[in-house]
């Protein structure tokens, strides 16, 4: 190869070239002034603001692209609007067994009515969370609000450090844009504000409707089928009907726990609880471990299977000094009151709310009335009732005209409209199935005629189905909250008053 | 350091914060230069040496042949620079491929193999930069420079280091010098030159979110499905890097310095010799002024002509990647250049003039040029020959059956909005036009536009894993 030093075309091509790609100069003598520029800025600014705000009152699912987790960040929002009303006295940390299984709002409740003095309980648990998740957790919801206290609810846990599972909450948040600010409160804070833009915060499924016309890489979740309340609490009012599944989980729970392991806590387990109580420490936060297990564990406990769970809460406490609860040997869960094999639905998440309140204000537990229930048992040609189907409880001072259900209606359950042709199926306590007349008075929300069924502290298996149509069309709906109302007080239901039919 | 991440827009007002108040000085150089080494070294902190290296050699060949007049001394020195530079380049980028092509004994494929070498980022594109000085040095286009660290600002100025343009000396080190006034108009240009790189730069990623499945598992892929991932993988890389070269421009604007234009509606060009002008127009002109011509360029018989041509654009080819996939992707290139020269030598020109025959030629013209350029892309995609031969059966019988795949209607948009673009460029010389008289409409519209192009760029990157501009490899 020679490169010619007297090559005219050479030198002349390049000074050449240079004229015909070089950006066309911005003239310095034209639109200098501010003036314009201003406008260039503000009508940039005034479109994103105004997009912000279009998207903002769009009704866009979420997915999750700041945590990686949809139920920790509809945490988040429920924990931003409950600390907007008050200050946050406690907030409970656990796995979903917590989640479904202590109710924030009845602790608030209990807490209020006998100490005298409100009361504000947040639940922040979270699916899979532990010891590890834990001192994470707290960082996000302290950029949210510091509680006064933290309330540590653990089940016995034997973790591996060689199992490092990625869809553990820890691991989806160390994958996730939240990673890289996570363990530094000041970047936490900007993270936090950026992604709460709604441009950002909804651009995944904004993606989608832009390039499917529909929200394809929406994922469910379970806070798509169950309700997260005001309190953090998620609603279940499922019944477990699996009864050897039940007791095999039970077999499998005692021969861990009775197995009495010399160390419980892996090194990063032990590590976090320090973070945390490091953390808790300087924000003058006071740290409480509180006993908690599967529910199949709490329904079929014995005294060596309890004597059992002591070493693990020992060790929580030799890492770190804290005040511990224990009083699992008083909650035994009856079967109306647990979900699954793991978790307890409303009524036992309401329970050990007050058994809570009462170990932590040192009063005494008092007996609660006994309730009369009927068999939760799915059979296997019953279409009608499965574990689906909701369990609501009357006491005999309850009124007993109407029964108002509140359904979850999210994109994954059927649509419960006005002018519906439905009727409620109602397992009472003596195993008979009923069939009342119900009206939904708007969506999601139905009054069902009751009057029928038989008075005293009764547990109900009730369930939606459809009028008309063989019992195979009953419709598998979540339920939020129940109510008993006079039948006066249900006015719009008036009208439609029929005799509920009865199935021996 | 991406230009849309974060990170760089701190780094950014940190250099501005110190480059604002010393720009008209000296100062202002050294700035920039210590600016652009760490900005470089944020990637790999160990590759800065070699940089600097490359920065040293090479203004210290300048300097010495400007002091000597002897013209055999001065090749010498050409030859040693030249050398030097193409030894780094062959050493880094190279080496491992010519092993493994040409040693058939996998003991001494061992031994001579250096392992899993990493590749200096931009290495390709300052050591063409750093070598057009002191070519042009060589031929007395231009004088050498006296300061080191101005040579330096040359080599390193951040905004084109990684990845381009390719700059020339006489265009770049003046206006380092002595930058242009930052003035409101300097910034609003900048501002949307650098919106519409960010809004090609997001939809070249959703686009390969789209085809780079269909790559992976080109065996199971659908024909219609293969040619449609090979027409929208030409988009990718087009809108990848002439996104990244019109962020670029936009910084350096904003700060007073026009860096060169890298594209111009390269697929609505009526030839492949268009194209070529149109396409990665820095490294073009590179190989124009500092490879084809010095073999002869046009002034040689037709045969050397072409075989000079296919020389290049095989260089060319091999620039972006060691890989024989690479090398031909430029041969095929040079191919097309090669019969469109021939075409017009010893065809008569029959363009239409006017008229719808004009039209037609147009449209013929300009389908068979996008047809040719992206059939040429499978090779620069597929690092494999079997995967090309896959691909070729595919596009084979999607030709005797053709049809339509399955593509989100979203895909299909983003083509459309590419195409709207370059006509747009096409018809007004730039998308906003800046050089001709603003006036308060103008400003309100390009202000909604600018917001409207960072609202479809947030929306189609977040929550995605933050893509690397393809020509970061080279």
């Amino acid at each position: 190869m020679t490169l010619p030093s007297d090559a005219p075309d050479a030198g002349s091509g390049a000074v050449r070239s240079q004229e015909c790609w070089t950006t066309p100069s911005i003239p310095s003598g034209r639109w200098q002034s501010f003036h314009q520029f201003a406008i260039f800025v503000s009508f940039a600014i005034g479109t994103f603001l105004s997009a912000n705000f279009l998207i903002s009152t769009a009704r866009l699912p979420r997915y999750a692209s700041w945590t990686g987790v949809s139920t920790l960040e509809d945490k988040l929002d429920a924990f931003e609007r409950f600390a907007r009303h008050g200050p946050v006295d406690a907030v409970l940390m656990g796995s979903s067994i917590v989640d479904f299984g202590v109710s924030a709002e009845s602790l608030s409740e209990e807490l209020t009515q006998h100490s005298g003095k409100a009361c504000r309980v947040f639940n922040f648990s979270t699916g899979a969370a532990t010891l590890r998740t834990f001192p994470l957790l707290y960082q996000l919801l302290r950029t949210t609000a510091t509680p006064k206290a933290l309330f540590l609810l653990v089940p016995v846990e034997r973790d591996r450090e060689d199992v490092v599972s990625p869809r553990r909450p820890e691991q989806i948040l160390l994958r996730s844009p939240i990673a890289s600010s996570l363990h530094n409160s000041f970047l936490l804070a900007i993270s936090k504000e950026i992604w709460s833009v709604p441009l950002i915060r909804f651009a995944g499924p904004l993606r989608d409707l832009a390039l499917h016309g529909a929200y394809k890489n929406r994922v469910a979740t379970h806070a798509d089928v169950y309700e997260l309340g005001p309190n953090g609490d998620t609603f279940s009012f499922n019944v477990n009907t699996d009864r050897q599944g039940f007791l095999k989980d039970f077999e499998q729970r005692r021969r861990l726990v009775l197995k009495q392991h010399s160390t419980y806590l892996g090194k990063s387990e032990i590590r976090g609880l320090q973070d945390l109580a490091n953390m808790a420490k300087n924000d003058g936060v006071s740290l409480t471990v509180i006993a908690h297990d599967r529910a199949s564990a709490l329904a079929l406990q014995d005294s060596a299977y309890r004597a059992a769970l002591r070493p693990y809460y020992e060790e929580i406490l030799r890492t770190v000094p804290m005040k511990s609860i224990n009083f699992l040997e008083h909650f035994v869960p009856a079967p109306f009151e647990i979900s699954d094999s793991v978790h307890l639905n409303r009524h036992g998440a309401n329970r050990f709310a007050r058994l809570l309140a009462r170990e932590l204000l040192g009063g005494s537990c008092a007996p609660e009335p006994a309730w009369n229930a009927p068999e939760f048992r799915a059979q296997d040609r019953d279409p009608t009732f499965n574990s689906w189907s909701a369990v609501v409880t009357r006491r005999s001072t309850d009124p007993t005209g109407v029964l108002e259900l509140e359904f979850v209606q999210t994109w994954q359950t059927p649509r419960l409209l006005p002018g519906e042709s439905i009727e409620i199926a109602v397992r009472t306590p003596d195993n008979r199935d009923m069939f009342c007349a119900s009206q939904v008075i708007r969506q999601g929300l139905l009054h069902a005629e009751t009057s029928m069924l038989p008075a005293g502290d009764n547990v109900f298996w009730v369930r939606v189905v459809s009028k008309g149509l063989p019992q195979e069309a009953a419709i598998n709906l979540p339920l939020v909250s129940f109510r008993w109302l006079e039948r006066d007080s249900a006015a719009a239901f008036a009208h439609q008053a029929t005799s509920p039919t009865t199935t021996p | 350091m991406l230009f849309h991440t974060p990170a760089f827009a701190v780094f950014f007002l940190a250099f501005l914060i110190s480059y604002l108040p010393v720009r008209a000085s000296r100062w202002g150089v050294l700035v920039i230069v210590l600016f652009s080494s760490f900005f470089y070294g944020t990637w790999n902190w160990r590759f800065l040496p070699l940089l600097w290296f490359t920065i040293v050699l090479d203004f210290s060949i300048g300097y010495a042949m400007g002091r000597i007049q002897d013209q055999r001394t001065r090749t010498k020195l050409l030859w040693t620079s030249v050398t030097c530079n193409l030894a780094i380049l062959g050493y880094f980028k190279y080496w491992n491929f010519l092993v493994h092509s040409f040693v058939s004994d996998p003991v001494w494929v061992a031994r001579l193999s250096l392992g899993d070498i990493i590749l200096p980022l931009g290495i390709s594109f300052y050591v063409f930069q750093s070598m057009s000085y002191i070519i042009d040095v060589y031929r007395g286009v231009q004088k050498p420079l006296k300061s080191i660290i101005d040579f330096a600002a040359f080599v390193t100025f951040f905004p084109h280091l990684i990845a381009g343009p390719i700059q020339r000396i006489q265009q770049l080190v003046p206006q380092i010098l002595k930058p242009d006034a930052i003035t409101w108009n300097r910034i609003t240009s900048g501002i949307l030159v650098f919106s519409t790189g960010l809004f090609r730069k997001a939809l070249g990623d959703t686009l390969a979110a789209f085809h780079d499945p269909i790559f992976s598992n080109l065996a199971w892929s659908q024909p219609a499905e293969v040619v449609f991932g090979i027409v929208s993988f030409g988009l990718q890389i087009y809108l990848d890097f002439s996104g990244y070269s019109e962020m670029a421009v936009g910084i350096a604007r904003a700060i007073g310095i026009d860096l060169v234009t890298n594209f111009d509606a390269p697929y609505l060009s009526t030839s492949i010799r268009d194209f070529w002008r149109r396409w990665h127009i820095s490294l073009s002109m590179w190989l124009r002024d500092y490879l084809y011509i010095s073999l002869g360029g046009s002034r040689v018989g037709m045969t050397r002509q072409v075989s000079n041509l296919l020389f290049t654009m095989t260089v060319c080819g091999l620039w972006h990647g060691a890989g024989w996939n690479f090398a031909i992707w430029g041969l095929l290139h040079g191919i097309f250049l090669g019969v469109n020269l021939l075409f017009r030598k010893f065809l008569p020109e029959r363009k239409p003039e006017s008229g719808m025959a004009s039209w037609i030629y147009r449209a013929l013209s300009l389908t068979l040029t996008f047809t040719l350029a992206n059939y040429a892309w499978i090779y620069f995609r597929i690092p494999t020959l079997e995967g090309s031969l896959v691909a070729n059966a595919k596009l084979l019988r999607w030709i005797q059956s053709p049809s339509w795949p399955s593509v989100p209607p979203g895909i299909v948009g983003i083509f459309a909005v590419v195409l709207m673009m370059d006509v747009l460029t096409r018809l007004k010389g730039e998308i906003f036009p800046l050089h001709i008289e603003f006036t308060r409409g103008r400003a309100l519209r390009y202000g909604v536009a600018a917001a409207c192009l960072l609202i479809v760029s947030i929306v189609l990157t977040i929550g995605r894993p933050t893509q690397q501009f393809i020509y970061f490899q080279f």
